[in-house]
């Protein structure tokens, strides 16, 4: 018995031997992959979900609240690789109404048609969550002023904040610099060189976009951008991820930026 | 004093002169138609005896008109004053020079050379003796002679010239002798000029002013700190200056060290070339590492011969206070925990906050080029070594500090420095909890794991995800860091109301000496806030990067972010060692105290949980600042309040120091101490220099004249006018025509002339 496992054992081995060697290079990049999940998880190894930042999108009532649904994970996704920030890929979407919105110190909402106003609670809770420190992005996929989802933009933030009108944000704003040094706004569309927004005690709460930023971050689950971005292709559309992850980086941070020991720095490298 | 009497006749019916007049001529031309009428009767005695009778009829009657009357007055002579003046503040008692005899032995031996001269101005003068200083005092002359105490701590020239005004406003003041050395330590605003002042008294005293100084022979040889300019309180690391004026009597060409020194430890030196001056100025800069209150003293040493010792130091209390926390925040990766915090940070004028967070690690791919990125080196070598001191509290927020410690900069030494900024300097340490915080930061086995309240290890440390409540502990219930109310079972409620957190780093092992006050409750009940005393400093760890739930959760249910705040606030005032969170207090009646005033002492101690705690054993001991040597210590027990309280009195003047230990049970709770001052204030010899100008403008704008003691044969020298000066005492007033026997002699004299007409047969 003892020989005959003894054999065996010899067998296994040898045969075992021979298929890596045979397969070497598989097995080599097997290892590698291994390995890279390693790292990877390390980095991903954080508290509980919610310490991650998590890209939350708007849900409204009529219109068209997700027109590019894949713009959210990809945005995500280069925010985890081109940055320290812990996210998820996976977004949420949150009703403004809905208890759990302040889990969500980040809220995108976007659409390409009119929709209706706002319910008085979704008014009431969507100003306290500004006002305490959460921050809206609004991205207008379709960017025509004065028609459609920009008409019902502006009428939905002048209920909000009635003294606060919609502002352009200068280029010298947190927001231009708070990772990627950027002169103007991008997105798929070339609408307006700006941004807009509504600024609170030297914070913008509403940043408003008007060139479809989500147009230019969508990518499909094969792999492929799901919009041309016009006129200024791909590298328009790595502006626009600048741009995206600028946002988020400001939501994080706030105006980091601002502090005295980076203006050297920064005026060294914008000149 | 003479009482003469004086007569005089009065005519009290008409008071006008030229009526009086009227009334005469009348009464003549009367008398001249009378004898027209009877100047041809005959025989001659006829009309001479009419003509007496008529003559005599006629000044009675004028008598009556006139109504004279006699007075009779008493009149006093009097004597005219000369006042005394005689200095008796305590720069009198200076010797001068190399004489060895004080200033005011001068004034005796004026007194003693001038015997003649006294006893004839006594003689010839009502003569007052008063000495004075910041006031005046009535002696005799007897006092002199039995010596006057010099006990004056100030001397106020204006004042004293003003109450002579006053007290011989009415009176008849020939001269005054003023006694002094003219030094006047009463303090002026800029803009007045006070020897203009003194002159314009002098002037109004409306008599002459004889001054009387110590000759130039009596200066004295002295090296006086006379002023001393700071700020009586100051901010912690940052620069401090201190001024003082150097008077020099005496000396010339010294090199005279000047030393500055908090309470027995010298802060810094400067050693003067004095040459020919008299005044040297000279300013100290330093800065302060600790707040609280401090006796700085400056001194310098005493040189031979020099008459005062007591003004070669001088000594100021200086309360050292924070302006601003100075906090510095670093941040291993962008979060919300960072976010609200930073915000809350931020938002508080009282922090001046530096932050560094890292944006992208080296495994990041940024896909631009360094210049397109807004990032900025980490100056760690900077912040750690050169900065570090100027900060309060340092908070390490999810941060992994081994991506920096590269063989350039060695960042493990700078965890180094850190501990020795909180052991030593008395600084703050913060950990925040994360994915790359405390074992996962690799802070194991590092100088940080000293500090911390809590041990770490790496192998068996892991993340809990459970998304749970935090629990306060006993300690947690009434500590100043957790305490969101005053009141405990609110205060439970509150932190029972907070969001649920979203995990924790598990440590399971708190540290012996530090307190755990919010666990985090899963298995092990791990440790999720705790604190520790460390060396002179303070550390927090919280091992949860969630606390921002407690902001904008709370905000989501209950509308509010206030309970978060009140957390950040009071844990920073706790780890910077806010003066106001001693455990130890120690309360005075006041700070600056009279010899043998009583001094009211109350310490309180305070328990970890901040209440009052009860049967704790106090050592106090109260010390001279300098010498050290205790002038009371006492052991006694805290009463059910956490108070003990006690008096004391003391004569001799100083600094003194009240130091407090508590002990319960052999281990120690805290201590504390504070700084009083027993003082009488005596300016008297901060300037001892003799001030003749002013005494030569007092004599010269009052008509007096100026001497320079030692005088003898004053009285050759010295002559006062003595005008006579009477005083009416009485008058008595006698009528000559209001009675009885002036009307009958009318009637008589009438009656004559009627019977003389009837029987002559004249009509």
């Amino acid at each position: 018995m003892g020989i005959i496992a003894l054999y065996r054992n010899l067998c296994v081995s040898v045969s075992l031997w021979f298929i890596i060697h045979r397969n070497l290079r598989f097995f080599i990049c097997v290892i590698c992959v291994i390995c890279g999940f390693e790292l990877f998880s390390c980095k991903s190894f954080a508290m509980g979900e919610t310490s991650k930042f998590t890209f939350a999108h708007l849900q409204y009532d009529g219109g068209n609240w997700n027109p590019r649904p894949n713009a959210g994970k990809r945005l995500m996704w280069e925010l985890i690789k081109r940055t320290s920030v812990e996210a998820k890929i996976e977004t949420v979407s949150v009703r403004a109404d809905d208890t759990n919105l302040f889990e969500y110190p980040f809220l995108y909402m976007s659409g390409d048609q009119e929709f209706p106003p706002f319910s008085e609670k979704e008014i009431s809770n969507l100003k306290l969550y500004l006002e305490f420190g959460g921050t809206l992005l609004i991205d207008d996929s379709i960017g025509k002023t004065d028609f459609g989802f920009d008409k019902s933009v502006r009428c939905e933030i002048k209920r909000l904040f009635p003294t606060k009108p919609l502002e352009k944000l200068p280029t010298e704003h947190t927001v231009f610099k708070s990772f990627y040094l950027l002169n103007q706004a991008y997105g798929r569309i070339m609408e307006k060189s700006y941004l807009e927004g509504v600024t609170l005690e030297n914070r913008t709460v509403i940043i408003y976009s008007q060139n479809d930023l989500g147009g230019a971050w969508s990518k499909n689950p094969l792999g492929s951008w799901e919009y041309e971005v016009i006129p200024g292709g791909e590298t328009q559309r790595a502006m626009a991820f600048r741009l995206g992850i600028n946002i988020v980086m400001y939501a994080l941070t706030g105006n980091y930026k601002q502090d005295q020991v980076h203006l050297p720095f920064i005026l060294k490298r914008q000149m | 004093m003479e009482n003469p009497a004086n007569w005089s006749i009065n005519f009290v019916g008409i008071e006008s002169i030229a009526l009086r007049v009227a009334v005469l001529c009348l009464a003549f031309v009367a008398l001249y138609f009378s004898w027209q009428g009877i100047k041809t009767i005959y025989p001659v005695y006829k009309r001479f005896l009419l003509i007496v009778l008529r003559f005599l009829s006629l000044f009675l009657l004028v008598a009556l008109i006139l109504q004279p009357q006699l007075e009779q007055k008493e009149i006093l002579k009097l004597k005219n004053k000369v006042v005394c003046l005689l200095d008796n503040s305590k720069s009198m008692s200076l010797k001068g020079g190399d004489t060895g005899i004080t200033r005011f032995q001068l004034v005796n031996d004026f007194f003693e050379n001038n015997k003649t001269f006294v006893k004839q101005l006594q003689d010839d003068f009502d003569v007052d003796y008063l000495t004075f200083s910041d006031t005046i005092k009535e002696i005799s002359y007897n006092d002199i002679e039995k010596g006057v105490e010099l006990d004056g701590m100030n001397t106020d020239l204006v004042r004293i010239l003003k109450l002579a005004k006053k007290r011989y406003e009415d009176k008849s003041v020939k001269g005054y002798l003023f006694f002094s050395d003219g030094m006047d330590t009463a303090e002026f605003p800029s803009n007045i000029n006070k020897l203009n002042v003194i002159s314009n008294l002098a002037r109004e005293l409306s008599a002459p002013i004889y001054t009387f100084s110590p000759s130039g022979n009596m200066e004295v040889k002295d090296i006086a700190i006379s002023s001393v300019s700071y700020d009586s309180f100051t901010f912690v690391r940052s620069l401090c200056k201190v001024s003082a004026v150097i008077k020099i009597f005496g000396y010339r060409d010294l090199k005279l060290p000047v030393t500055l020194k908090q309470s027995n430890d010298v802060v810094t030196s400067k050693v003067l070339d004095t040459g020919d001056e008299g005044e040297l100025h000279i300013e100290f800069s330093f800065t302060p590492y600790a707040t609280g209150t401090f006796l700085y003293t400056i001194s310098t040493p005493v040189q031979s011969h020099e008459a005062i010792t007591e003004n070669n130091q001088i000594s100021f209390l200086i309360k050292v206070v924070r302006d601003k926390i100075r906090i510095m925040h670093v941040c291993g990766r962008p979060s919300w925990d960072e976010r609200f915090f930073r915000r809350m940070l931020k938002s508080d004028p009282n922090i001046d906050l530096i932050s560094f967070f890292i944006l992208r690690t080296p495994a990041d791919i940024s896909e631009a080029r360094n210049d397109e990125l807004s990032l900025i080196p980490f100056p760690v070598d900077e912040l750690f070594t050169q900065a570090l001191s100027s900060f309060d509290l340092m908070i390490f927020q999810n941060f992994d500090y081994r991506p920096y410690d590269t063989s350039f900069f060695r960042f493990s030494h700078y965890l180094n420095n850190i501990k020795k900024f909180v052991t030593e300097q008395g600084g703050g340490f913060v950990m925040v909890g994360g994915d790359i915080s405390f074992s996962h930061g690799g802070y194991d086995g590092t100088a940080i794991e000293d500090i911390l309240p809590v041990n770490l290890f790496a192998e068996k440390e892991s993340i809990n995800t459970s998304r749970l409540k935090a629990v306060l502990t006993r300690d947690g219930q009434k500590h100043p860091v957790t305490m969101l109310d005053s009141n405990t079972e609110r205060n439970i409620a509150l932190w029972e109301g907070l969001p649920d957190l979203d995990g924790c780093n598990m440590i399971t092992q708190i540290k012996e000496d530090a307190i755990s006050l919010v666990l985090y409750p899963v298995d092990g009940n791990v440790p999720l806030i705790s604190v520790r005393d460390v060396g002179q400093g303070r550390c927090m760890a919280i091992t949860t990067d969630s606390v921002w739930r407690w902001n904008f959760l709370s905000v989501g249910s209950a509308g509010s972010n206030r309970h978060y705040i009140k957390f950040w606030q009071n844990a920073i005032k706790w780890l910077i060692k806010d003066p106001t969170l001693n455990l130890i207090r120690i309360y005075l009646n006041k700070e600056i105290f009279s010899p043998d005033e009583e001094i009211q002492i109350r310490i309180e101690v305070l328990g970890r949980n901040y209440q009052p705690l009860e049967g704790v054993q106090l050592m106090v001991d109260v010390t001279n600042e300098f010498s050290g040597k205790s002038i009371f210590s006492a052991s006694g027990i805290t009463e059910n309040n956490g108070q003990y309280k006690f008096n004391i009195k003391h004569s001799e003047e100083g600094y003194y120091v009240v130091r407090a230990v508590a002990k319960k049970e052999n281990d120690e709770i805290g201590q504390n101490y504070t700084v009083f001052n027993i003082a009488l204030e005596n300016k008297e010899f901060k300037d001892p220099s003799i001030r003749r100008d002013v005494l030569a403008g007092m004599a010269e704008v009052s008509g007096g004249r100026y001497f320079e003691l030692p005088v003898k044969n004053i009285k050759e020298k010295l002559s006062i006018e003595n005008p006579l000066m009477t005083k009416l005492v009485g008058k008595r007033q006698i009528s000559l025509w209001d009675n009885w026997y002036v009307f009958s002699v009318i009637l008589t004299i009438f009656s004559i002339e009627w019977w003389f007409r009837k029987r002559g047969g004249l009509s």
